[in-house]
């Protein structure tokens, strides 16, 4: 899978979350630890379900964790 | 014994217990002597998949060290079986067909041993499931990468069926005195086991890639 063109702050939020490791963020929407890497790597663009249950999990919204890369 | 060692020791081991068990003609033992070379060759197997789960674990220790997923997980395995049958068919699939186009007495050998791997691959997938029942086994990247190597082999799949169906319509027929029943039925589920192994290949791959580049 090649990177996609959105960018997310997804690592930043879990830091800011009480430094909040893969595992549990990935248990917490659902998904393997895996990816959440691939996530965090850019090398995965979620479904707009994954991404609101992200969203949800940092307690924002869906525009606080994802961005369109220009 | 470093892993490393241990490596060196059980690849091998394993292959030469493939080839004793699935490649070589089948010669009688014995009730005492075939229950040592099969438990020998399962042994072997069992301290490579164990030695394999001890590197895996490792390697998803701490944050930074990208884990091997289920899903690639159970390409890898996929992979390994489905390319000892493949090669069991290539080796031995010419003793499956008699003189006269039907079913060789050995065949039913060949069959056997191709149903003990199946077995084996089951009972191996039924351990990965039960180490893994506290996660989450496949989301929607697991699927979507599914989708992609599925696509894969579908397209092998069909390349294969129009190359036999171009060689049987176009080929003179003295050319086709190989095209027996059970030759046919050989081809077929080679290829159909070919497509299964491209499958895993795809997917094992996809996985691997996003992987090293994390």
């Amino acid at each position: 899978m090649s990177g996609t063109p959105i960018d997310n702050s997804i690592r930043k939020l879990r830091f800011e979350h009480g430094e909040m490791t893969q595992q549990a963020l990935a248990d917490a929407c659902g998904i393997t630890r895996q990816t959440v890497i691939a996530l965090e790597g850019g090398k995965y663009a979620p479904s707009l379900e994954l991404a609101f249950r992200i969203a949800h999990a940092f307690g924002v919204g869906v525009e606080d964790v994802f961005r369109w890369k220009r | 014994m470093s892993r490393n060692l241990r490596y060196l020791v059980l690849v091998p081991l394993s292959v030469a217990a493939f080839y004793v068990l699935f490649v070589l003609p089948d010669v009688d033992l014995g009730w005492a002597g075939g229950l040592a070379v099969l438990g020998g060759a399962w042994l072997v197997w069992y301290l490579l998949w164990a030695t394999l789960q001890e590197s895996t674990a490792a390697a998803g220790r701490g944050e930074s060290a990208p884990p091997v997923s289920p899903g690639e997980q159970r390409a890898w395995i996929g992979l390994v079986f489905t390319a000892a049958i493949v090669v069991h068919y290539l080796l031995r699939g010419s003793q499956m067909v008699a003189d006269d186009g039907s079913m060789a007495p050995a065949a039913s050998a060949i069959g056997r041993h191709i149903g003990m791997l199946v077995v084996g691959w089951l009972v191996v997938m039924q351990l990965l499931r039960r180490r893994q029942r506290d996660t989450v086994e496949l989301d929607e990247r697991d699927r979507q990468i599914e989708a992609r190597a599925c696509g894969w082999a579908r397209v092998g799949l069909s390349v294969f069926v129009i190359g036999l169906a171009v060689t049987f319509a176009f080929s003179p027929l003295e050319r086709l005195a190989w095209a027996r029943p059970m030759a046919v039925a050989n081809v077929l589920v080679v290829g159909l086991m070919a497509s299964c192994l491209l499958e895993y290949l795809a997917t094992g791959l996809a996985y691997w890639r996003d992987r090293r580049g994390a």
